[in-house]
This record gives structure tokens, sequence and C-alpha cells, in this order.
């Protein structure tokens, strides 16, 4: 199997496989040195470590214990003393895990360390437990002692509260002065024996505060020389109470003195004890202080010891990389090698075919991608000349079509130019109708407000006439009044008239006037009577004329009725006429688009000529060879047989439609709109 | 004394050639005169105050310028019915003699027409018969352009029981209302 035969993912597998292999290598190797050092630092943490941090515990909890000691010698409480108990149970705590570690890594000398430490505290554990035995006894025999001084000091009280009272009795009494002196003396004795207790007192106080044995020496020269006081006091006394009195106080000093001599011995002892405690004390916290440092002596060694692990760990993973790197920088050459050079020799092929060359030749086989890929290059150039071949064919049949077609726009764009102005014609020609059917609507509106005008003047005249005719009545009424007038006058003229004929020859004269003036009355009364016929006749005749006004105004006013109609219709009319108008103009426009669309056609098709020429050049870029030529030609035949006719049937189908059904449909249109109109 | 003051002017009348002058007016449509010199005034109609338990030609009574007068109604008083008092309607007050005292009365006429002069020639004495009144009442008959006016008796149709009863009237009328004026 040829080593070219495999893929190129396989190849780059295996190459990437080798190198994995020698970093899983790598890996493992320096996983095993790692646990080396591991193994190393955790023997360093866990043993050594932790016996120095043991063995420094041990050391923290004796100097602890022996402060606590200290604070308890001090305060001398119990609560101090649990303390230094706790601190030892800590102590010894920590030995046992000192113990642990060193059996676990069997360190016999450890070991041995620790049994001594344990020992040493055990031991000082014991002192001070007498210690503790000690102070407390000590405190008995102090609290023993204070109570015996007490008694010693009361009964001397009580003796002088006795010789006072005694005295006072013989006082009263009336005894001798004789008498009264002896009192005197018991009195002082008994005061004397009181003072000396309070100084041994005293003195017993700064033993128990300093414990130097000063004060105790004062006190054992103090104690005999108050025995001898009560030996004095009783060869004054003489009463019998007195007697026992003193033997009591006595008694209580003795046991006093015992009490005191018992303290001192336990102080002493108490002393000795501390001592040995305290030296135990010391001898741990040695013990304490050996195993530490022979831990940290440990702790260096295992360092080195690790240190050596490492720096022999560094050289193995440095030695295995500079293998790994080798390798790998070989296998990767290999590998580029095997995967470049059939891709360059493609990469030329492509080249050439970019150039146009469509004969190049290509040498690449194999059954890799690279193969592969030539062979798709090889498929490639064969399609594409022949695709060009056929390109070639068909950019000249396109020119031939292209130029029938521009021929036709141009032919079309004339026509349109020509509907146009035709368009335009009519369009003039109705907007001059319109301007005389606006005039029409016009003049009917002014006929229609003369109408109107002429309705309301007849009605107008109407109401006149009524007017004139309650004029002529009234005018009559009044007549008849002159008429009266004319009567009483006439009455008037009649008593003159009487009084002149009684008056005989005398009124003569004035019968005639009064004969005149009846006659004048009676002239009145006639005159009145033709006013008032001619009034009522003038009536009669205003009436007749008020009937025929009244019966001309519904005439006038179906007229006016009539002629808004006329109006109405003429505006009506109008309004189609300028709707005609704005068709006509929208028609304009539509011609004249569809002129500027034949010149754009036009245009198109001059510039279709032009592309398909360019086209012709642009395939002529290429070279083929003769095979190519063959089934170009084979080619030719099919598409010189289809494209001709897809090209051309777009082309002259429109130029009728264009020419004929355009003018048609406009046409058409006039026409319809003359007829309307 | 009545009849002497008619003398008088009969005389006078006849001493100015015959010419009498005579007030014609109308009563229920027809034309009667009487002589102007009886007449004492003519007045429009005014307020009439009816007397009760009278006969019909007694009108009532007027005050003129403070004096009753008794108006007849003229119509009544010739047998026609009642007048019917209009805004022509007008009392014509004569002078008569009753019971020796001049006293005025009142007639009540439709309306008075003119004053005529009518020559004594023209006048004829009344008719016997062809009259539709009572022909005592009938002084004369005067002709005036062919057509014939009845000239009243005023002394007869205000006859005198009945203008007797007529002063009584007026009497009482007057004791009447003298306490009221």
């Amino acid at each position: 199997m040829n080593i070219n035969d495999l893929k190129i993912k396989t190849k780059i597998l295996t190459g990437a496989m080798l190198l994995v292999t020698i970093t899983i290598a790598f890996g493992v190797l320096s996983k095993i040195y790692i646990g080396d050092v591991a193994g190393a630092l955790f023997n360093i943490t866990d043993n050594n470590g932790k016996s120095v941090e043991y063995a420094t515990g041990v050391e923290r909890m004796a100097l602890q214990t022996i402060m606590a000691q200290r604070a308890y010698r001090i305060s001398q409480s119990d609560e101090d003393a649990q303390k230094v108990e706790d601190n030892m149970k800590t102590l010894l705590e920590y030995l046992d895990k000192v113990d642990q570690v060193a059996k676990k890594y069997n360190n016999t000398e450890l070991l041995g360390q620790s049994k001594a430490a344990r020992e040493g505290t055990l031991k000082f554990g014991q002192k001070f437990k007498d210690v503790v035995t000690a102070v407390r006894d000590n405190k008995a025999a102090v609290d023993a002692m204070v109570n015996e001084g007490q008694d010693v000091a009361k009964a001397a009280d009580d003796f002088l509260d006795r010789q006072v009272r005694l005295y006072q009795e013989a006082q009263k009494k009336g005894a001798t002065g004789q008498e009264l002196d002896a009192y005197v003396q018991r009195y002082i004795g008994a005061t004397n024996i009181y003072i000396k207790a309070m100084e041994i007192m005293r003195a017993e106080k700064e033993e128990v505060n300093y414990k130097n044995r000063v004060a105790w020496k004062k006190m054992q020269t103090l104690l005999p020389e108050l025995m001898k006081y009560y030996d004095d006091l009783q060869k004054i006394v003489n009463s019998e109470e007195a007697l026992r009195l003193i033997e009591t106080a006595r008694s209580s000093t003795r046991s006093y003195r015992e009490a005191a001599e018992k303290w001192i011995e336990n102080d002493d002892k108490l002393n000795v004890v501390r001592k040995e405690m305290l030296e135990a004390g010391d001898n741990v916290i040695k013990l304490a202080q050996t195993a530490e440092e022979a831990g940290y002596a440990q702790l260096e060694v295992a360092r080195e010891q690790a240190d050596v692990l490492v720096s022999e760990a560094n050289k193995i993973i440095i030695g295995t990389i500079v293998v790994a790197l080798v390798l790998g920088i070989i296998i990767a050459m290999f590998l580029a090698n095997l995967i470049t050079v059939p891709i360059i020799v493609g990469v030329q092929f492509a080249k050439s075919l970019a150039e146009g060359d469509l004969t190049a030749k290509l040498d690449v086989n194999g059954k890799d991608e690279i193969g592969q890929l030539a062979q798709a290059l090889r498929d490639m150039r064969d399609q594409l000349s022949s695709v060009v071949s056929q390109v070639r064919a068909n950019s000249d049949t396109l020119s031939s079509a292209s130029e029938q077609v521009s021929a036709t726009a141009q032919a079309m764009s004339q026509m349109a130019t020509e509907q146009a102005a035709s368009v335009e014609e009519t369009t003039t020609s109705i907007e001059q109708l319109n301007a005389s059917v606006q005039q029409n609507t016009e003049n009917a509106h002014v006929t229609e407000q003369m109408a109107t005008k002429s309705a309301n003047e007849a009605r107008q005249g109407g109401d006149a006439v009524t007017e004139t005719v309650n004029a002529m009545k009234n005018i009559a009424k009044k007549i008849g009044l002159i008429e009266d007038i004319a009567y009483k006058t006439n009455l008037l003229s009649l008593n003159a008239a009487i009084e002149a004929a009684s008056a005989g020859e005398h009124g003569k004269g004035f019968a005639v006037v009064a004969a005149e003036v009846r006659k004048l009355a009676e002239s009145s009364r006639i005159t009145a009577e033709e006013i008032n016929e001619l009034a009522t006749n003038s009536v009669a005749i205003a009436e007749k004329a008020g009937n025929l006004i009244t019966a001309v105004v519904p005439n006038i006013v179906k007229t006016s009725d009539l002629v808004q109609e006329i109006n109405a219709a003429s505006v009506e009319q109008s309004g189609g006429i300028n709707q005609i108008n704005d068709a006509m103009r929208q028609l304009d426009k539509a011609t004249q688009q569809n002129a500027a669309s034949a010149e754009e056609l036009a245009a198109t098709a001059e510039e279709l000529n032009g592309q398909a020429a360019q086209l012709q050049q642009v395939v002529a870029f290429f070279k083929l060879d003769g095979n190519a030529k063959k089934s170009q030609g084979a080619g030719r035949g099919n598409s010189a047989g289809r494209s001709p006719r897809s090209v051309a049937k777009p082309a002259r189908a429109p130029k009728p439609n264009v020419s004929a059904g355009g003018a048609e449909n406009s046409l058409d249109f006039n026409e319809a709109d003359f007829e309307r109109f | 004394m009545s009849s002497l003051i008619r003398k008088e002017t009969a005389t006078a009348v006849a001493a100015q050639e015959q010419v009498g002058q005579y007030l014609t007016f109308l009563v229920g449509g027809e034309t009667f005169a009487v002589s102007i010199l009886d007449v004492k005034e003519i007045i429009e109609i005014a307020s009439v105050t009816r007397v009760p338990l009278t006969p019909d030609y007694i009108h009532g009574v007027i005050n003129l310028r403070g004096n009753v007068v008794a108006v007849i109604d003229l119509s009544a008083r010739l047998s026609r019915s009642p007048s019917q008092v209009s805004k022509r309607s007008c009392i014509v007050l004569v002078a008569m003699e009753i019971n020796e005292t001049l006293q005025l009365v009142g007639m009540l006429v439709d309306e008075v027409r003119e004053i005529l002069e009518i020559p004594a020639a023209n006048i004829q004495p009344a008719p016997d018969f062809g009259a539709d009144i009572r022909t005592d009442f009938i002084e004369a008959m005067a002709r005036i352009d062919d057509v014939f006016i009845i000239l009243l008796a005023l002394d007869r149709v205000l006859s005198l029981e009945e203008l007797s009863m007529l002063g009584e009237l007026t009497e009482a009328e007057a004791l009447r209302s003298a306490p009221a004026e």
C-alpha cells in the first residue's frame, strides 16, 4: 500500500498519534518521579514535621504547667491547682501523639525520649500533689494557731473585765485602800499578759506573711515570758475563779504553742517538696527541648533527600522534551511535503485556467483528497470550455435579436408621440367646451337670481295693493265724517234761518247768509257723497288688481324654480366636464409616459446590442482546443434552435400591443368621451 | 192769544205777497212741513229721559238749557210705528200756548230737510180723503214742483187735552226733578 493512497486525514492522524504516544510516555515518566518527590514531601510533613510540632507542644505545655504551678503557689487556690492538672493532661496527650508518630515511622530514638519525658512529667505531677497537700496542711495549722491565739487573748480580756468589775464593787462597798490596791495590782498583771499576748500574735502574723523564721525566734522568747506573767499573776490572786481563769489561759497558751510548732514544721517540709517539684519541671522542659532539636535535625536530612529526587526528575523531563521535539519536527516535515507538492501543481493549473487557457493539463493522480480535487478541476475545465462555446453562439444570436428590438422600439416611440399630440388636441377642445358650459352656468345663475327677485317684488306689489284697499276704506270712513259735518252745518243754517225768520224784516240779510251756508253745506254733502262713491269704486278696482297680482305670483315662483333647476343642471354639467377634463389630462400624461417608455425601450435595445457585442468580446478571452470546438458546434445547434425564439418573442410580441393596442385603447376612450359629451 | 199771534203772522205773510217759509222734514219716509214761524229751534237729539205711564207718542223729556221740555214722537203720533232714533234724528222745538202759557214742545223727526218758500197760491186745503193720517192733523197741502207736501196742523197734532195732560206731566216732572236740581 502506497503512502500516497492514504487520505490526508489519515496521514495527519497518524502523525498526531505518534506525537501523542511520545507525550504519554513522557507523562508516565514524570508521574513516577513526581510520586517519589511527593513521598519525600509527605515524609517530611507527616513524620518529621509532626514530631517537631508535638515536641514543641510538649515544651510549651511544660512551660505553661510550671507557670500555672507558680500562680498556684502565690494564690494557693484550688482553681489554679486544677489548671496545673489540666496542663499536665494536655502534655501527656502530646506525648501520646509523639509516641504514635514514632511508632508509625519506627523512630526508636524519639520513642526513648518520649518515655523519659513521660516519666519526668509523672514525677512532677506526684511532687505537685505533695505540694498541694502540704499547702493545705499548712493553711489548717495556721488557722488552728490563730484560733488558739484568739483564745489566749480572750482569756486575758475576760480577766481584765473581771478585775474592773470587782474593783468597782469593792469601791462601792467601801473597801480599804489596801484592798483596792490589790485590785489595781491584779489589773496591771492582767494588762501585762494582754499586751504580751498581742505582741506574740503580731509576731505570728509576720511569720505567716514572710516565712523567714525571724518572727518565729521572737515568738519562742515571748511565749516563756507570757508563762512567767501567768505565774506572777497567780501569786497575787486569791479567788478561785481567778485561778481557774489563769489555768484556762495557760492551757490555751500551751496549745497555741503546739499549733505554732506544728505549722513551722509543716512549712519546712513544704519548702523541701517544692524544690523537688521545680527540679522535676526543669527536667521535663529539658527533655522536651532535646526532642524538638532532634526533630529539626531530622527535617534537615529529609529536605536534602527531597532535593536530590527533584534534580533527578528535572534531568529526565528535559531529556524527554528534547526527544519529543525532534521526533515531532521530523513527522511534521514529512507530512507537509506529502500534502503541499500536489497542491502546488493544482494551483498552477488553476492559475492557467484563470488566465483563460482552457487547454491546460493537470498530471496529479492519487486517491486522496488532492487527487479528487485535481479530478474536479479537470471536470471544471471541460465544463467551462463547453459553456464558453455555447455562450459564444448565444451572444451572436442575441446581437441580431437586439437589433430588431431596437428598430421596433423606435417605431413604437414615434407612434406614441403622435398619439400624445392627438390627445392634447382633444384636451384643448374639451377645455373650450368647459368654458362655454361655465358661462351657461353663470347665466343660469344670474337668471335664477332675477326670477327670485321678480317673485319677491310681485309679492310686495300684492301687499301694496292690499294696503291701498285698506287706505281707500279709511278714506270712505273719513268722508262719512265729512258728510256728518255737512249735515250739522245744515242744521245750524236751518236754525239761523229760523232765527232770521223770527226776526222778521230785520233778519232778511241774515236769512240770505243762512241760505248761502245751507247751500254750501248741501254742496259739501253732495261732494262728499261723490267722493265716497269714487272711493268705493277705487276699492273694488284695487281689490281686483290685488287678486290679479296674487294669481301672477305663483307663476313667477314656478318660473324661478325652473330656472333654479336649470342652474343646478348646468352646475352638474360643469362638474361632469371637469371630470372629463381630468380624465383627459391623465390620458395625456399616460400617453406621454408611453412615449417616454417607448423611447427608453429603444435606448435599452441599443444598449442591449452593445452589451451583446461586449459579451462576444469577453467570451473571446477564453482559448479553446479542437475537441471543445466540436462540442461547441453541437451545443450551438441546440441553443440556436431555442434562444433566438425566446429572445425574439418577448421583443416582437409587445410591439403590436404597444402600437396597435395602446392606440386603439386611447382612440376608444376619446370617442366614448365625445359621444358621452 | 195764540190765535192772535197767528193772525198777526198771517197778515205778515199776506204782506209779503203771500209767500211763506216752511220747514220740511221726514217722518216715516214721508215729507211734512210746518211754518217756520212756529219753529223755535232745531237741536240734535240729546239724552232723552223716558217717563213712565205715558202713551207711546210721548218720547220723553229733555233738558234744554235748564228747562224741562217734553218730546213727542211724531211718527207714533201720526199713527205710524214708533220712530227709530238715528244719527240724523232731530228734535224740532215749537212754541205752544197751553193753558194760557207759552210752552216749548219738542217733536222727534227722522230728518230735517230744508226751508222752502212756498207762495200762498201753491197752498191748497186738505182733501177729505186720500191721506193715511187723520185729516184733522192736516193744515193744508203745499204743492212743490208737482209734489204735495202735508202742512201739519200743530194745534191739532198736539191737541188740547193731550197737551193738558202733557202739561201735568211736565209739572209733575218739574216737581220731581226740582229737588234733584
